[in-house]
């Protein structure tokens, strides 16, 4: 033990001390400036995007006033100010009977309901048929059978079902989202590396277990990119939906906008639906990936 | 313990099939060290797959306690070749989940896991992600989810250590060998590290090439724990590093010395 401490004391000893060179750069240098370049990166993305948003509004302001379209391509600021009144429920000029936040919730409420029921159906459904082999060539050509039917093709079928009403409206969100999701899903679980599923299954992970532990967190960036679009398509089409099939939603408020020719009110229904489309992505997507892939640092190619 | 009866296996290549393994005879006693060794290629791997369940061959049988093998199952400790991790899981989450698939209670489980990961050295990140793991720390996080399990009897391990720092290497290698000889259990040990092998072994196999099959078995009676440096262990290693390059020509066939040799 002593022998080896002298030695070492010898080798240590023996290293001539290096004295740093003047001027240059230390590792707090390094932190800072690493520390300035990413809030400067930050300032530079956000001012950017407000150029571009600034560029559009001076656009479509110019072409209002210069071409004197006021009345079907309302000023930016007209809009924003209806935004606002309708935010703060000013009521002059309101011609869509409940206000806006009713329509805005009904909206939102039919849009959850159909995409909450295409996930609930469509992931576990992908999941199955993606790990399944036999179950796959019984269901793959029904559900590819039905894939090339667009979303708002069976409005009419829905009305015709289920009269002008919720019901109507959240078939055609559920029809609209259930493919994205299902189709991510399945290509997810059936891409899953082939020693995760080993590996579960010597570790004594069985069927329900081995899809609950093993394919299902193995699938989820896939299955968050089949909600994104999902949602989009959900949006997309309780807007559709509503304008065909129902007397309330933002979608009969844009219907009834044109039918009273108030494009200020049409324009600002479809700013309001961009940032309500936005927020619930935010919140449904944004968060479960937060608790997921982020966490995991696994993404999709 | 295990029995394999003219196992042979062919893997669907490009242009036709590609003979992984053929006529392999062998048993394998209970409570033996067994190390695999031989050149890229040679079926090793196949054969770990196939004795874990995950792989079925293509005929002959292999026996495990008598029985033909059913499928994959936690009596089997397995470490593959990769570390297979799943990355939703941290380091302790990655060793627990076998005893939860288990149904072992929480605090066990954990206890058990922490336990595991202190001795492969790894009671410092038991909480971080496989991503933040060196590619080294990932084998070991491997190594301990396959020796945490309670009731295996059979430990599968292939190449285990072969990524893992050479300090590392033979800390585990010596636990390993201390915990083999305390709670005797059948260890099947893929490597192409002669040194480990010999270090290890109870008996080695000696695998050929295209096919595979088996070129010949070793035995090695030195006690433990082994002196690396010995001249005994030097001849073995020499002998067998000899052989390997010998049997890596698939057209020689006849052996050199007594099919079976004991040091
Ligand atoms: N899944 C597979 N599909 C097709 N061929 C395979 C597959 N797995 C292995 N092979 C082939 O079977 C042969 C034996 O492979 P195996 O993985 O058992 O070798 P190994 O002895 O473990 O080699 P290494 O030391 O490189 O790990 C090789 O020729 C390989 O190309
Ligand atoms: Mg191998």
């Amino acid at each position: 033990m002593t022998t080896e401490s002298t030695t070492n004391l010898q080798v240590r000893a023996a290293i001539p001390r290096t004295v740093a060179i003047k001027g240059s750069r230390t590792t707090e240098d390094f932190l800072a400036y690493e520390r300035a370049k990413k809030r400067k990166a930050a300032i530079r993305r956000v001012f950017r995007g407000a150029v571009g948003i600034c560029g559009l509004l001076v656009l479509w302001h110019i072409m209002s006033v210069a071409y004197d379209l006021q009345l079907i391509l309302p000023t930016p600021f007209a809009v924003l100010r209806r935004v606002f009144g309708m935010l703060t429920l000013d009521t002059s000029r309101w011609l869509y009977g409940p206000n806006v936040y009713v329509h805005l919730a009904l909206s939102f409420q039919r849009a959850m309901i159909g995409f909450g029921l295409a996930a609930a159906l469509a992931i576990p459904l992908g999941l199955l048929i993606g790990r399944i082999p036999t179950l796959r060539e019984y269901l793959a050509p029904v559900i590819t059978a039905f894939y090339p039917v667009p979303g708002i093709a069976w409005i009419p079928l829905a009305i015709l079902w289920f009269g002008l009403s919720d019901k109507a409206v959240i078939f055609v969100v559920f029809m609209t989202a259930f493919f994205p999701l299902y189709f991510s899903t399945e290509a997810g679980a059936r891409q899953i590396n082939p020693l995760l599923i080993d590996a579960g299954r010597c570790f004594g992970a069985q069927r329900l277990k081995l899809f609950y532990h093993v394919v299902l967190p193995a699938t989820v960036p896939y299955i968050t990119t089949g909600m994104r679009i999902g949602l989009g398509g959900a949006w997309r089409m309780i807007v559709a939906g509503e304008m065909l099939a129902s007397a309330e939603g933002i979608g009969y408020m844009l219907m009834e906008a044109r039918f009273n020719f108030r494009a200020v009110d049409l324009m600002t229904a479809m700013i309001l639906i961009s940032i309500i489309g936005y927020l619930t992505e935010l919140l449904i997507v944004r968060l479960i990936e937060k608790r997921t892939t982020e966490k995991w640092e696994v993404k999709t190619s | 313990m295990i029995r394999a009866v003219h196992v042979e296996h062919y893997y669907e290549g490009q242009n036709g099939w590609i003979h992984a393994l053929s006529d392999l005879n062998l048993e394998i006693p209970a409570n033996e060290f067994l190390c695999v060794i031989g050149p890229s290629g040679c079926g090793k791997s196949t054969f770990l797959k196939i004795v874990a369940g995950l792989v079925r061959q293509s005929s002959g049988e292999v026996l495990l306690h008598g029985a033909p093998i059913a499928g994959p199952g936690p009596d089997r400790g397995i470490v593959f070749q990769e570390p297979a991790l799943f990355a939703w899981r941290t380091v302790l989450g990655n060793v627990e989940f076998g005893l939860q698939m288990q149904k072992m209670s929480k605090a066990e489980a954990r206890h058990r896991a922490e336990r595991i990961l202190e001795i492969v050295g790894l009671g410092h990140v038991m909480n971080l992600y496989p991503y933040q793991l060196s590619g080294g720390m990932r084998h070991r996080v491997a190594v301990a989810r396959a020796w945490a399990l309670p009731k295996a009897d059979l430990l599968l391990m292939d190449e285990p250590f072969s990524a893992i720092d050479a300090i590392n290497r033979m800390t585990l290698q010596d636990y390993l060998i201390d915990t083999w000889s305390r709670e005797k259990r059948t260890v099947l040990y893929v490597t192409h590290d002669i040194d480990e092998a010999v270090y290890l072994a109870d008996r080695i196999l000696l695998m050929r090439p295209s096919p595979g099959r088996i070129g010949r078995f070793f035995e090695v009676k030195m006690p433990r724990p082994r002196d690396r440096n010995s001249a005994q262990f030097s001849e073995l290693k020499a002998l067998i590093t000899l052989e390997m390059h010998r049997t890596a020509d698939p057209s020689e066939d006849t052996l050199a010395g007594p099919p079976e040799f004991t040091a």
